[in-house]
């Protein structure tokens, strides 16, 4: 067998790539006449319609099936997360007690997220339940959440900006909210705050809780989803943190008592608990 | 010198002596030049090829993992895995790789040790064949033309021996050795002969001198070793197959690593980007498939009788155009055989199959009792001693081919030859010779009557001057025209049939010559005239009996195949009839001259698509008139050609653009063997240098196994195709979630160690499956393949794999990808542009369409659900594509399922990837999760669309052949 090598000139592969490009003796442009890449194109064309048209197809099919008040699973959600406000990037709260910038945004926010609505007035300490009992019982009313219940941090009338000015600053604990999810399996439940470590414990000082023991209500339970559970309030529980150590950056959880909500998961850190720092600089 | 022989020049060494000096010196053979070191191979294994851009891939992934680790201390450690992953990976790759290399080049290596050397060495005075490696200084070698010199030998005897040095000095002219002494110079002396040249013509005797590493060229090879190896046509396929997907991948990666910088991204989410990018694009198990499939295909075709002396050849033979074959002994069965018998007025047909089944004749004439007895008796040949347990056409014997053929027809259709003979002892006989033209012999009869009786046989027009009377069923008629007119005729007929005759003929001697007369051959003291004439027999090499089989297998493949032979026009044409080189109702220009009974010259050339060519002809030719020949005939014989003319043919047929297989057996058919795209020595009749010139060899010299291996090499080429398509088709699923992730800001879906499931995991045993596939119906009713435009890969098969099949996959996967995410509360529509929010692992309540909310950790395992179940479609729908790579033409309703390694192969991934999904810890090793069973189903209706849209594809392709969805989808 004798294999024969060809070397070819640089010359002669850029002539090689015009004459592929445009070769005009055949017509061709890229290896193909005009009629011949209007026949490729118009196949790619028709064959990528039906395609498209088979995706639109199945996922309409599809989207038939998911229901709009409901999603089909909901395993992943089993335990829901906790989560601060004000929310800020990497979860640091900041506070420059001297320096008004550094909190307004943070109050800014809180404003924001406190604004009133108007909603029913619910008996407390039961699940505020409406089933549909075989018609759709739509749109579900919400519990009012009442911003007095945070007392020093409801904001109201505050000076302080929430605490914010004075370095004593409020940071509100939520629970994410989960469609049907009946926290605390019909018990009281509460969050409790705790520095990470024996330092942070030390640094941290003291801090008040509201409502009263960090308790969330059940009456604010269960959540019927975003489309029938319109103006839901969710409800908060805020820390104030009285005595921090200034200049130090402490590590603070929070995590939720509940009877149904685990709180040890290893991987997720969030899962019915929330670890956030506080710095608070004073000049 | 010659005290070194002493007492050896006849008898030669005894065998412990030899044994002695064996242990002493060492075997005879050339220390191997040091090879590639298997540490270099290795490394080239992990380092060449796609190797590279992995390694491109993991050096990026640690870079970002150092980036990382120096920006932000709590990075996490995906990066560093994934980098280790791949390392891994490729040197998982590279050592199977290398194993498969190292396996294939045993096997290859076996094959090459298969057909030893042998040497013709005389010890304690008996003659033996043995391994080349066995011979000894000292040793009494004899060679003959054909062979290689087995050591160096200095010649004490010698015949015409002439020897190619052309190994050792470049010298291409045959040089005469001799005994004698003639210069100082070992190398330009004539009596010693070098170790591996080889022998052309003539016969020598000569005492070994030297052995291994010491003789002549033993010194020079240890200075200049290898030879330099060039690239085969499959190596450099898939080289420019892989310097394909490298600038695909390369493109493609470094465009989006632009693009996503465009876009706002940090330059180390664009840096995994890019890894992402190329992992998904390399196919990491395809180089590994390939050398599978390829050494599958040589043990398979060395079970067939075709040894392949290097891997690629198995291709190139699947792309042959052109076989330039032998006739004897590779389309003929090279042993003269009784065809055809002319006696009673009446012409008779003998069998000439290899089985001998014995067709029946009018065995009852007395006429063929007495030709029987003549043929017999008037006859030299002998059978070689203890073979009796041998059938009859398998024996050896002595005597020329045309005896022998007598001897054993004889002994077949008539009864004992040896009995015969000892009951009718040769008194007197005149052996056969060219001026005579007959032999004749004369016997005692066997009734006991004491008389004589003479016997002659030779060439008919001579036996005829002989004669005055015939037999016609046993009685004596005067000879008259009518008698003369038919023999004409049937000499006529069967000469035309390219057999050689015999005439013969007897005389009852009178009883004035009986027993105990002393006959003379030299004065001849007895009558010899006024003969007999009993009747002609005619003898061929006939042709093997699935020759015309294989020839029409080739006509129907697009193959030309010609016939080259020394041997003479007639009977070159008449084999050339009947094995179907020429077809039926095919003829030459001198048949039409002679049906339309005008002279040659009158014909039109162009008209006759069967032309023979004649040696002395093509001698005067210049090369557009063999041009003109080679274009214009489809059917082409050349006769009495010489090897030389054979280096022509090969030539003018490259000249053609065909690629040239070619036949040879002789030593002066290495040139030819040597310039043929792949040539093919015989392994029972070829000599030791045709052997080494070849590229495959075959070790039962029929030419069927030429085709066997022709459709073996197509059968390669069109799994390694099949088996390409169907890995190159995953990458598109693979790479379009990176796209669509960086363009439309959605939540990853898929990662890249799934990717590395995919293409290492569950690709490979299905991909090697498809090697194991048989033919498609179509193989050899196709044209051979073009080297120069049809590829290994070519843009119809990247078209189906990326533009069509693997569309459908990837929407197979990201339907399930979106079903697993709506279900779960992320709409399509909400997860345009949801990235940024997605991947920030501080953001723990990011809300879904039903107003949940999620954290961090939630919503990546919901991401690598859908990671999971994207990867479970892909498998899903490579079950659909496995089967439609089964075939390229016909329907896989006509194909069947009779692939078992295929269904295993289907099995095997489908039970990996479950494996893959629900092994608990699956999720903190590779962060696969189990899945929901209806998920597996997401992806069923695309694999069925895959299945239809190629069936229908491929229906109509059958339906219009050569129509415009065949000139752009087949592949």
């Amino acid at each position: 067998m004798v294999i024969q090598k060809e070397k070819k000139s640089c010359g002669q592969v850029v002539e090689e790539w015009k004459e592929f490009v445009w070769n005009p003796r055949t017509h061709q442009f890229m290896g193909r006449t005009g009629t011949s890449w209007a026949f490729i194109l118009l196949f790619y064309l028709v064959f990528y319609g039906f395609l498209t048209a088979m995706f639109t197809l199945t996922m309409w099919v599809m989207l038939q099936t998911v229901s709009d008040h409901t999603p089909k699973y909901q395993d992943r959600l089993a335990t829901p997360g906790l989560m601060i406000r004000p929310k800020t990037e990497n979860l640091d709260v900041i506070v420059n007690v001297s320096d008004t910038e550094s909190w307004d945004q943070h109050v800014q926010k809180l404003n924001k997220f406190l604004e009133p609505q108007k909603n029913d007035v619910c008996r407390p300490g039961r699940y505020y339940e409406q089933p549909d009992n075989g018609v759709l019982n739509y749109p579900k009313r919400a519990c009012q959440f009442n911003r007095t219940q945070l007392g020093d941090c409801s904001g109201i009338g505050d000076p302080t900006h929430y605490g914010y000015s004075t370095g004593q600053p409020c940071v509100f604990i939520k629970m994410n909210r989960v469609i049907n999810f009946y926290a605390g399996a019909n018990q009281s439940m509460n969050v409790t705050c705790v520095g990470k470590r024996d330092e942070d414990a030390e640094n941290l000082g003291n801090f008040v809780m509201f409502p009263a023991n960090g308790n969330i209500d059940l009456m604010y339970f269960p959540y019927y989803g975003k489309r029938f559970h319109v103006n839901y309030t969710q409800p908060l529980v805020a820390v104030k943190f009285l005595n921090v150590t200034p200049n130090v950056e402490v590590n603070v959880e929070c995590r939720i008592n509940a009877a149904n909500i685990a709180t040890d998961d290893e991987r997720d850190k969030f899962a019915g608990r929330v670890a956030f720092k506080l710095r608070i600089n004073k000049t | 010198l010659s005290g070194r022989g002493k007492g050896t020049q006849t008898q030669g060494l005894s065998p412990e002596r030899a044994q002695e000096i064996l242990k002493k010196n060492g075997p005879n053979a050339l220390t191997p030049p040091p090879t590639t070191p298997e540490w270099v191979k290795f490394c080239r294994q992990l380092f060449g090829g796609f190797s590279i851009l992995l390694w491109i891939g993991a050096i990026l992934c640690f870079l970002a993992y150092g980036i990382q680790v120096h920006y932000k201390e709590d990075s996490t450690k995906d990066n560093l895995y994934l980098g280790m992953v791949l390392a891994i990976v490729v040197m998982i790759t590279g050592c199977f790789s290398y194993y498969q290399e190292a396996k294939s080049s045993k096997i290859m290596e076996s094959f090459r040790n298969m057909v030893p050397q042998q040497a013709l060495v005389i010890r304690a005075g008996e003659k033996m064949q043995i391994n080349v490696e066995d011979v000894v200084v000292g040793d009494l070698v004899e060679v003959k033309g054909g062979d290689r010199i087995p050591a160096d030998l200095r010649l004490i005897s010698t015949q015409g021996c002439k020897v190619d040095n052309s190994s050792l000095t470049g010298e291409s002219e045959p040089q005469t050795r001799s005994p004698d002494f003639t210069h100082e110079n070992p190398l330009e002396t004539r009596n010693i002969c070098f170790f591996s040249t080889n022998c052309v013509e003539g016969t020598a005797r000569g005492i070994v001198i030297a052995t291994g590493d010491s003789t002549v060229m033993g010194r020079i090879a240890t200075l200049t070793s290898g030879l330099v190896v060039g690239k085969t046509p499959i190596a450099a396929e898939i080289e420019h197959f892989i310097q394909l997907i490298t600038g695909v991948a390369g493109f493609l990666g470094v465009s989006f690593f632009v693009l996503s910088l465009i876009l706002g991204y940090g330059w180390l989410e664009a840096v995994i980007f890019l890894i992402g990018i190329i992992v998904a694009n390399v196919p990491e198990g395809l180089l590994a498939t390939v050398t599978v499939c390829l050494t599958l295909t040589a043990k398979r075709m060395s079970r067939k009788n075709c040894l392949v002396k290097n891997l690629e050849a198995v291709e190139t033979l699947g792309s042959t155009s052109t076989i330039c074959s032998d006739k004897t002994g590779t389309l003929t069965q090279n042993r003269m055989t009784v065809a055809h018998m002319w006696f009673d007025k009446t012409i008779y047909e003998a069998d000439t199959s290899e089985e001998q089944t014995g067709k029946t004749f009018a065995k009852g004439s007395t006429t063929w009792f007495i030709l029987a007895r003549i043929a017999a008796l008037c006859n030299r040949a002998d059978f070689k001693p203890n073979q009796e347990t041998l059938p009859i056409a398998k024996r050896a014997t002595t005597g020329d081919a045309s005896e022998s053929a007598l001897l054993k027809f004889m002994e077949q259709s008539y009864s004992s030859v040896k009995e015969m003979r000892e009951q009718n002892p040769k008194v007197a006989e005149i052996p056969f010779n060219s001026t005579n033209k007959y032999q004749m012999s004369i016997h005692l009869q066997e009734d006991g009557s004491q008389a004589h009786v003479l016997m002659m046989k030779g060439a008919p027009e001579r036996i005829l001057e002989f004669c005055s009377t015939y037999l016609l069923k046993g009685k004596e008629y005067p000879m008259d025209d009518e008698m003369k007119k038919n023999f004409q005729n049937a000499y006529l007929e069967l000469g035309g049939l390219g057999e050689r005759v015999l005439g013969f003929c007897f005389l009852n001697l009178p009883s004035t010559f009986s027993k105990g007369f002393r006959f003379n051959t030299d004065e001849i003291n007895f009558p010899m005239e006024n003969l007999c004439f009993v009747g002609l027999i005619s003898m061929i090499d006939p042709p093997r009996a699935a020759v015309p089989d294989a020839v029409g297998k080739c006509r129907s493949a697009g193959i030309k195949v010609i016939m080259v032979t020394g041997d003479h026009p007639i009977t070159a044409k008449a084999i050339a009839k009947g094995v179907g080189i020429i077809s039926e109702g095919n003829e030459t220009a001198e048949d039409m001259a002679a049906r339309l009974q005008v002279p040659v010259s009158q014909t039109n050339p162009r008209e006759a698509k069967a032309i023979v060519v004649h040696g002395s002809d093509l001698k005067d030719m210049t090369s557009e008139q063999l041009d003109e020949i080679l274009k214009n005939h489809t059917e082409i014989v050349f006769a009495r050609t010489s090897p030389q003319q054979k280096l022509i043919i090969v030539e003018g047929c490259q000249r053609q653009g065909a690629v040239v297989a070619v036949t040879g057996d002789g030593v002066n058919d290495s040139p030819a063997l040597k310039k043929a795209d792949i040539g093919i020595a015989m392994g029972i009749s070829g000599s030791d240098v045709s052997k080494q010139a070849a590229d495959m060899i075959l070790l039962d010299d029929n030419f069927a196994s030429i085709v066997t291996g022709v459709e073996e090499g197509r059968l390669i080429f069109d799994n390694l195709k099949k088996s390409i398509a169907y890995t190159l088709t995953s990458n598109i699923p693979e790479i379009t979630p990176f796209l669509l992730f960086i363009i439309l800001s959605i939540p990853l879906p898929l990662g890249t160690i799934t990717i590395l499931c995919i293409d290492l995991g569950t690709d490979m045993v299905p991909a090697i499956s498809l090697a194991y596939e048989s033919a498609e119906s179509d193989i050899m009713k196709r044209a051979p393949r073009n080297p120069k435009n049809d590829n290994l890969v070519n843009n119809r098969l990247i078209g189906m794999a990326y533009g069509q099949i693997g569309m459908i996959q990837a929407l197979a996967g990201f339907f399930t990808y979106f079903v697993i995410l709506a279900e779960n509360g992320f709409k399509p529509i909400d997860l345009l542009g949801i990235r940024l929010n997605w991947e920030d692992r501080f953001f723990n309540d990011l809300e879904d369409s039903y107003g949940q909310q999620w954290t961090y950790e939630q919503r990546k395992v919901l991401e690598f659900t859908c990671q999971t179940a994207f990867f479970v479609s892909i498998v899903v729908v490579q079950w659909a594509d496995l089967i439609i790579c089964k075939t390229r033409r016909n329907s896989v309703f006509q194909q069947g399922m009779k692939n078992n390694i295929l269904i295993f192969g289907i099995m095997e991934e489908t039970f990996l990837a479950a494996f893959l999904s629900y092994t608990p810890g699956m999720d903190v090793a590779l962060r696969m999760y189990p899945l929901k069973l209806p998920w597996w189903l997401c992806a069923i209706p695309y694999s069925v669309l895959i299945f239809v849209y190629d069936e229908i594809r491929k229906l109509t392709i059958r339906r219009h052949p050569g129509g415009w969805l065949e000139r752009e989808t087949y592949y």
